[in-house]
């Protein structure tokens, strides 16, 4: 399944999820399903408002681990 | 010059309007299947004696009366019911467009649910076109056979699939980020 690493990143830039919401301009509801890997898609301006604020590359961001994607509701 | 343009949702919107008027419809729809449903129960304890009036003095000794009068009433308790059913469908559709999320997965059920009641309908149809004659003392007529009804029946239903697709790109809106 495809993971968001926020917590990771964020730990390391010492940010919380509430700044990084407020950077960014995504709700923190949205980030919430993002770091929960609830999310199905990830626009593209969304990738690139993160990786400008956390200072990394998408792929820092996103990983694949083994496992099925959860299921659609 | 700016044409008049009615609101999409909330208050005094055209689904608002429409989900008002419907509501309005509804309540004569119930009180015709309350009435048909008593005058049901009521010929089953006291016969269909009270329907003769309507029968305009022909009696023919070989029909079956109680049956056909009490299977006319039943026809028109469901077709109330069936349109009581309907209404109240579109009205919970009309309050999620209201809301704003037409799209929702409950709007897929509900609009099978319509084409559901509507072919009931037109079954009752059926049903009343060989009885309500034979219960007034005349020769079962002919089914009136409507293609526009049997069409948006189908229509409903394909609706109701557009829907399904609706709902998934909903879904799929909704989880995006």
């Amino acid at each position: 399944m495809i993971m968001i690493q926020l917590d990771r990143l964020l730990l390391e830039r010492r940010m919380s999820l509430t700044e990084l919401s407020d950077r960014v301009g995504v709700t923190l509801a949205n980030l919430s399903i993002l770091k929960t890997g609830k999310a199905r898609a990830v626009r593209f301006s969304t990738l690139d408002a993160l990786c400008r604020e956390l200072d990394c590359q998408p792929g820092d961001l996103i990983v694949q681990t083994p496992g099925p994607q959860p299921e659609e509701s | 010059m700016e044409g008049y343009r009615m609101k999409l949702v909330g208050k005094y919107s055209a689904a608002s309007a429409l989900r008002w008027l419907l509501g309005f419809f509804n309540v004569f729809v119930m009180i015709g299947a309350v009435a048909a449903g008593v005058l049901l129960v009521a010929s089953m304890i006291i016969g269909v004696d009270w329907m003769d009036a309507l029968r305009d003095g022909a009696t023919d000794p070989d029909g079956n009366y109680e049956l056909t009068g009490r299977l006319t009433l039943l026809g028109a308790f469901l077709a109330c019911g069936f349109t009581w059913w309907i209404i109240n469908r579109l009205r919970r559709i009309l309050l999620s467009v209201n809301q704003g999320d037409a799209f929702e997965f409950a709007n897929v059920k509900r609009l099978q649910a319509v084409g559901f009641g509507l072919l009931g309908i037109q079954l009752t149809a059926l049903m009343l076109s060989i009885v309500a004659p034979q219960a007034i003392g005349q020769s079962a007529s002919d089914y009136d056979f409507d293609l526009g009804s049997w069409l948006g029946i189908l229509v409903v239903f394909i609706l109701a699939e557009v829907f399904r697709q609706g709902s998934a790109m909903r879904d799929e809106q909704l989880t995006t980020v």
